[in-house]
């Protein structure tokens, strides 16, 4: 007997709770962007094409359908970072076959050296190539994202990466080191 | 609006003085700089001028080298309305523009402009104003524009653009606190030239149709204190008051003082002007006075040269430009420990001695070993809360310090990070020496050029989406197109086939090869012309 | 080390230094104990003491952290203090090796070390015993000047050790009183009483109930108020916490006391007996542990005294500054969540909500 109204008790309470989580899962639905486009917010949007996607958004979505987290080195750790949180993941290192993280950087346009075959404005993913056939490109370096790909169909190797110097304005304060110097932990 | 209560206890004060939370006590090492009169210092063998010595853009510089330059004259002019003019110091020869480390924390390089003095000084042509009372305020404005003037406190944001807004401003604070340890150059300017600074004053206040005045000085500088009062006795000045607010760091805060003076906090996100409050500090009142009533552009400034290792410390006049190694070989000093330009709470250690004074140098400091405590390790933070009692602005630097060590950097600005003032007080007190301030610049422009990132990923977005439309667009066009021609060819074939079945033929191979010609031509074109289009309307946006 | 950000000046004050002025500031209570309960007081804090460096020094080996800039912090060491004082004089060694060791390691060092634990170290050493032994952890003695038998230094010394005193005598001699009971502390005795039916006013006329609070434990108890105050004026801790603790225990006390003064204590009482002003200028002020809010600070005490008042009065134990503390560290989190001071500029306003919902 007692037994049976233990049992009773139990399943009404199960029942009653999970009627009252369903509810409020229901009630309560927070809305929120599609986790595509959330993830689209966290790739730097070079389009640069090193995670074997056409471009980030397309990545986006191969990372909602489950690929790995770790193949954009333009993001770099911070990026594998806010991923894994965003998406309860792991946070993994970088894949290293994908490239590396660099430091950001804009292409240049030797231009003499430009013999005008439009082949790196095609490439551009983000039209940041000005030029017209036959006629001399170059980069608009406020929308370039340094992501590489007018550097390879050049036929006459005109195009360099060149690292964007650091300014006053780009400049940041360094983390303090952490806690108790290295020199101290060799003592001990 | 939360009021604290007005104390009684400053009785030199003429105005109720409020109190502000938290502050510290700083050993002062006043006494060392201000016993000696202001001097001056012989010409440095080269002045090096950066363009971006005030707060908004670099200055365009306006001379080439090999010109010949008289002082006062426009070197550089102002790149946008928030930006400042910059004149010659002296008289001499640009030797060159180009880059130089500039007084900065970073130690980075920046465009300045290099003269070589002639040993002349030889003033060029001055225009002071004569009837000031006529002149109307945007005529005053202008003149102070064009005289380079910005503010001397620290922060060198452009004065015209602080005097711009004056609906509504009711009071003028002139801000002679310097709550800085080691810097005396205001309680100085104040005492050797205080008509100066009280006609400054007073011209300002007119900008605004003769608004009160309120000086807010701390109380230990009694002297300058005399001095004001004498002079504005003698100049009949009767809507100037004293607002005399007790010793302690940082009460010499824009926030800090308008709060001391009037009780009042200037709302998250909004201006003094919008309380009715306009300030400026006393050097930059100096520097207005100057530049109409005698002419002259904002080319030197008072600074304090002091620190246990400057041998012959005191507040001297320094052209700007003057290369810090000067100052420290013209006051016979020894090479310095730590070079601090500013005061030992705000200022920034130098990253060498080659760098020339800006417009917001108010004090060097040459500090002997040991003279200022730092390298000490930091230990754990135990949560003393230490740094909260000393916070004037009520914030949590314990909590702030946790999230921003650990890079949750949303958590940092949820207990409001942005509030932070920057003053020090936290890392001054803090028993486990954490460089508390250095964790929250660090997280504070990592969450700002992360906001640039953020915004150039998304123009970076929106012209990889507008290329994929147009993509799409061309191969849908051309498709279109192909299939016009096919369609143009077998009505052509068709037609003719009626007449004459061979002619047909080689008419239909003519028009395979003129359609495709054609589709050909009109595919780069049009893709260079939509292309052309697309940055056409971006560059609109 | 790259650029250094300002402020280049520094006032002169160390966690070390905060350290050695909460220890000297325990000296006249510690030697009041010593006084009224032997040397068994010493001993046990000098085993606390020597056990909590080693295991601190053992955890940091491990942790591959360095050793001596974290032992010299003097965190270690105070933990132990503060544990050894509100140890019974005799208790055996090893309990107190365990007490220390246990609290280092687990309250402290599984948390992170020095300012990740989020209880104090020494009440959760203090709470171990103290459920683990109840008899031994609430078996204290008579003061020396009620006692037949005061315990010498090699008494003490021998018992801790073997638990037998060297001349014969037992503990159970030792424990006698000049009336010929066992005694307890006076909340011991109080707690006791009542459960015998006896009504309050009853109770006190014991020897061991004397002045403010009990013989010897009144004494101190001032003597720690002493080292508190001094704490206090010199700014090592803030005056809100203990303040608050005293208040919270005089609000909850003086209504129960004025309801029926047969059966509830004098606020006076509870002020000064059992571990009160240890608890409250001394544990409850523990940085690490207590809340770092202005308002928080408030909260914290209050509740310390509170809880410590309601245990003593209707729980099963007869003094609870441990428990009240460890129950108060659980609430800091959420205490400082709350309590968040109004940022200059910023409107008063309530709390954002949903700010930790991820």
């Amino acid at each position: 007997m007692d037994l049976i109204t233990a049992v009773i008790i139990l399943a009404v309470l199960g029942l009653v709770f999970g009627g009252m989580l369903g509810f409020a899962s229901i009630k309560f639905k927070v809305e929120g962007d599609p986790i595509v486009e959330q993830i689209d917010e966290i790739l730097p949007q070079t389009q640069c094409g090193q995670c074997g996607y056409p471009g980030c958004k397309p990545y986006a979505e191969a990372i909602a359908n489950g690929d790995e987290i770790n193949k954009c080195p333009p993001g770099g750790e911070a990026g594998v970072k806010a991923l894994a949180d965003l998406l309860g993941r792991e946070v993994i290192p970088l894949d290293e076959e994908r490239g590396e993280e660099k430091p950001p950087s804009v292409a240049y346009i030797r231009e003499d050296e430009c013999i005008g075959c439009t082949k790196c404005i095609q490439a551009c993913p983000v039209d940041a190539i000005l030029g017209a056939p036959k006629l001399m490109h170059t980069v608009i370096i406020d929308e370039c994202t340094g992501c590489d790909l007018c550097v390879e169909p050049c036929p006459v190797d005109c195009i360099d990466m060149v690292e964007l110097p650091q300014t006053i304005s780009s400049w940041k304060w360094q983390q303090p080191d952490q806690m108790i110097p290295v020199k101290e932990l060799e003592a001990s | 609006m939360e009021h604290s209560n007005p104390t009684p206890k400053s009785r030199a004060s003429e105005i109720p003085i409020y109190e502000i939370p938290g502050g510290i006590h700083p050993e002062e090492h006043k006494t060392r700089s201000n016993q000696a009169d202001i001097r001056s210092l012989p010409l440095a063998d080269e002045l090096v001028i950066n363009l971006k010595g005030q707060a908004g853009n670099r200055s365009l510089p306006v001379v080439k080298a090999g010109d010949t330059v008289l002082k006062g004259q426009v070197i550089a002019e102002c790149d946008g309305i928030f930006s400042a003019y910059q004149h010659a110091p002296t008289s001499g020869e640009v030797i060159a523009i180009e880059n130089r480390t500039i007084a900065h924390p970073s130690g980075l390089d920046d465009l300045c402009v290099v003269l070589k003095p002639d040993g002349k000084d030889q003033w060029c042509e001055l225009s002071p104003v004569t009837h000031l009372e006529d002149m109307d305020r945007e005529a005053v404005l202008a003149q102070i524009f064009e005289k380079g003037v910005v503010g001397l406190g620290g922060a060198s944001f452009p004065s015209h653009i602080k005097l711009k807004q004056h609906e509504g401003i009711h009071t003028l604070i002139i801000n002679a606190a310097e709550c800085e340890p080691y810097i005396t150059c205001d309680d100085k300017l104040l005492q050797e030239h205080t008509k100066d600074v009280l006609l400054g004053a007073e011209i300002i206040s007119k900008l605004y149709q003769d608004i009160d005045i309120i000086i807010g000085i701390e109380d230990n500088k009694p002297q300058a204190i005399d001095a004001i009062k004498q002079a504005r006795q003698e100049l009949g000045l009767s809507n100037i008051k004293l607002g005399v607010v007790p010793t302690k760091y940082p009460s010499g805060g824009e926030k800090q003082l308008i709060q001391l003076l009037t009780g009042k906090e200037v709302p998250h996100g909004k201006l003094p002007a919008d309380l009715g409050l306009v300030m400026h500090n006393v050097g930059t009142c100096y520097a207005i006075q100057q530049a109409l009533t005698e002419g002259k552009p904002l080319v030197e400034r008072l600074v304090t040269l002091t620190g246990d290792n400057c041998k012959e410390p005191g507040n001297y006049w320094i052209p700007f430009g003057t290369p810090v190694e000067h100052l420290i070989q013209a006051t016979n000093s020894e090479t310095p420990k730590r070079l601090i330009m500013g005061g030992p709470m705000m200022g920034y250690e130098l990253p060498s001695a080659e760098v020339g004074i800006v417009k917001a140098t108010n004090c060097i400091i040459m500090s002997a070993d040991g003279e200022l405590g730092m390298d000490q390790t930091a230990l754990p933070c135990i949560r003393c809360g230490a740094c909260m009692d000393a916070c004037p602005a009520s914030l949590l630097p314990q909590q702030l310090y946790w999230h921003a060590q650990a890079d949750e950097f949303d958590k940092a600005e949820e207990y409001d990070l942005f509030d932070c003032i920057e003053c020090g007080a936290c890392a001054y007190v803090c028993p486990s020496h954490i460089p508390l301030v250095q964790h929250y610049r660090y997280a504070k422009s990592t969450i700002r050029n992360n906001r640039v990132e953020k915004i150039k990923a998304e123009k970076a977005r929106e012209r990889y989406e507008a290329r994929q439309e147009r993509l799409e667009r061309v191969k849908r066009e051309k498709a279109e197109r192909h299939r016009k021609a096919a369609e143009a060819r077998k009505k052509a074939a068709e037609e003719a086939g009626k007449k004459d079945p061979k002619k047909a033929a080689v008419q239909a191979a003519l028009a395979r090869v003129k359609a495709k010609k054609e589709a050909q031509q009109s595919d780069t074109n049009e893709a260079d012309q939509s292309k052309a289009d697309d940055n056409n309307s971006e560059g609109n946006n | 080390m790259g650029l250094l950000s300002s402020p280049f000046a520094k006032k002169t004050n160390s966690v070390t230094r905060m350290m050695l002025w909460v220890i000297g500031a325990t000296v006249p209570g510690l030697l009041v104990m010593i006084y009224f309960f032997g040397f068994g007081v010493l001993i046990n804090l000098l085993i606390a003491c020597a056990t909590a460096l080693v295991t601190e020094a053992f955890v940091l080996k491990l942790r591959q952290r360095p050793i001596v800039p974290i032992l010299w912090d003097g965190s270690a060491l105070v933990t132990a203090w503060l544990l050894a004082l509100a140890l019974p004089p005799l208790l055996p060694w090893w309990m107190t090796v365990l007490g220390t060791s246990f609290a280092i390691i687990f309250a402290k060092h599984v948390y992170g070390g020095l300012g990740n634990n989020i209880f104090n170290p020494a009440m959760v050493g203090y709470v171990l015993l103290l459920i683990s032994f109840p008899l031994e952890m609430t078996t204290w003695l008579p003061p020396q000047s009620l006692a037949e038998n005061p315990v010498g230094l090699i008494e003490a010394v021998s018992i801790i050790f073997t638990g037998a005193a060297s001349n014969e005598a037992t503990i159970d001699m030792l424990k006698q009183g000049v009336d010929g009971y066992t005694m307890a502390t006076p909340l011991d005795h109080i707690k006791t009483e009542l459960a015998q039916g006896y009504r309050i006013p009853e109770a006190e006329t014991a020897p061991i109930i004397k002045g403010l609070s009990g013989a010897g434990w009144q004494w101190v108890n001032l003597a720690f108020l002493a080292g508190g105050l001094a704490l206090m004026f010199k700014k090592v801790i803030g005056w809100q916490i203990p303040i608050a603790v005293l208040l919270g225990m005089g609000l909850v006390s003086l209504p129960l006391f004025f309801a029926n003064s047969d059966y509830y204590l004098f606020p006076m009482f509870h002020g000064f007996a059992g571990a009160t002003m240890l608890g409250a200028f001394f544990i409850a002020t523990d940085p690490v542990t207590a809340s770092t809010t202005p308002k928080g600070r408030w909260i914290f005490g209050l509740g310390i005294g509170a809880i410590t008042v309601l245990i003593r009065t209707f729980g099963g134990y007869p003094d609870a500054i441990a428990f009240a503390v460890l129950l108060m560290n659980m609430a800091v989190p959420m205490i400082d969540y709350y309590t968040k001071p109004r940022t200059y500029g910023h409107a008063d306003k309530k709390h954002k909500a949903g700010g930790g919902a991820k």
